[in-house]
């Protein structure tokens, strides 16, 4: 055990081990607050298309040679969250085939795009399996931030928890019964509008933590295992906070040691929660 | 309300703006892990990878490739395949260390050069063999690129 102590002591000496987790538990804590607003909204499924479309972004991005791929990646992401949520239920192509379409999509022409990139320039595609693989699993994104990075990721995360508990009544209803909220004067199309922002800003961030594959299980999983035990919003929400962190952090922790990818680890641990959440729930019934 | 949301816009756009970026990080490692007795130089060395689970060497490794000047003169100790290569256009030979990721869909190559007078290929293990190298970090330009290499450096070739 003191072993295992002194070596995670010598991992914590590094930089991006501190850095990853900082990011980690700030983007854990950001997913899980939204993420019982968008389970019970029926939008679970929404953070797989967000970043997908992140991830396409990131391509076209990559093609164009942007330093700084944020500049697209953000804006792009940002768009089709406020399309999806806002103008979704509204068009031809209904919500959930909607995002299946624009998820699969951009998954695809992201592909496509990364592996032309390369040829473009005439250069090797050495990066280009390493670039994907990162980018959706999430290998070991979150190991290689920069202070720069860290402080973005501050600044995202007050402003998400501001945000949240600024808000928190009007997100309340508008969660529960939008057209209650509605009917009540609320401005719930802005209340989605802002929800759309937020989210797709923590996907943007959060791919660097699990991959654009793996970022609904981050957003879906606490708030499902909370969901087994607790019913309250408030409850359930703050489970979900705590659930979330302690997977960051046990899933970063378990990976450096054991050398498995962050971001597979930490869903693991969700998964494993929510199991464990599943049969308390199930035993609880019986009782 | 409209002050509030102006308020979290002009926060999210100085988010953007320091950026999350990750930019694009060449890969790596294995997690293998070497005996003492591979080893001919253990003596002084800043960073051990040998001693590392594979996830942090495949971050050791990114951060030295993204941020050189860090490791910058930085004994560096670490295990891989080795790979030769030859540039066409230059004409030069390189020495190349393969670290791989642990799923093996990565790679990152080190370059080192060993200390010494050394004759290819009678001084050289096989490609693909695994060696452990100990050597100095430090980085060049060439044709406006930044690499890194390890130099001055000592090589072990594992007997299995």
């Amino acid at each position: 055990m003191s072993e295992i102590l002194d070596t995670l002591k010598m991992y914590f000496e590094f930089p991006a081990v501190r850095y990853a987790m900082i990011v980690g538990l700030l983007i854990a804590l950001c997913s899980s607050l939204l993420g019982v607003t968008l389970v019970m909204k029926r939008f679970s499924f929404i953070g797989d298309g967000l970043s997908h479309v992140a991830f396409g972004a990131m391509a076209v991005a990559t093609v164009l040679g942007v330093t700084d791929n944020m500049l697209i990646i953000m804006p792009v992401t940002v768009i089709s969250a406020v399309l999806l949520l806002r103008t979704g239920q509204n068009t031809r192509i209904k919500g959930d085939a909607a995002v299946a379409m624009i998820s699969v999509g951009a998954l695809a022409l992201g592909y496509l795009l990364m592996n032309l990139a390369p040829k473009k320039g005439g250069r090797a595609s050495a990066n280009l399996s390493a670039d994907v693989c990162s980018t959706l699993f999430g290998s070991t994104s979150i190991l290689t931030l920069s202070l720069k990075d860290v402080i973005a990721c501050i600044i995202m995360a007050v402003v998400v928890i501001s945000v949240f508990f600024v808000f928190y009544n009007k997100i309340f209803a508008v969660t529960f019964d939008e057209s209650f909220a509605k009917a009540t004067g609320l401005h719930s199309d802005l209340y989605n509008l802002l929800i759309a922002v937020i989210i797709a800003v923590i996907i943007v961030f959060a791919m660097n933590f699990v991959g654009s594959l793996l970022i609904s299980a981050l957003i879906i999983f606490p708030a499902l295992s909370a969901m087994r035990i607790f019913k309250s919003f408030r409850s359930v929400i703050i489970c979900s906070v705590i659930i979330s962190l302690f997977c960051a952090a046990f899933g970063i922790i378990l990976s450096i040691l054991a050398g498995t990818p962050v971001g597979s680890t930490i869903v693991a641990a969700d998964i494993g929660v929510f199991l464990i959440f599943s049969l308390l729930s199930f035993c609880l019934r019986r009782d | 309300m409209k002050k509030c949301l102006l308020f979290v816009a002009a926060a999210l756009c100085l988010g953007m703006n320091c950026s999350c970026g990750k930019n694009t990080v060449n890969d790596i490692q294995s997690v293998q892990e070497t005996t003492a007795a591979q080893v001919l130089d253990n003596t002084n060395i800043d960073v051990d990878l040998t001693q590392m689970s594979s996830t942090m060497i495949y971050s050791t490794v990114s951060n030295m490739m993204l941020n050189p000047n860090v490791y910058d003169r930085q004994k560096i100790k670490i295990r891989g395949t080795y790979r030769p290569f030859h540039d066409e256009t230059t004409g030069k030979d390189y020495n190349i260390l393969i670290i791989p990721d642990a799923t093996a869909c990565c790679e990152q190559g080190m370059e080192f050069s060993l200390a010494g007078e050394h004759k290819f290929p009678d001084d050289y293990p096989d490609e693909g063999q695994y060696i452990t190298v100990t050597g100095v970090f430090s980085s060049y330009k060439e044709d406006g690129l930044t690499y890194v290499e390890l130099s001055d450096a000592s090589m072990v070739v594992d007997q299995a």
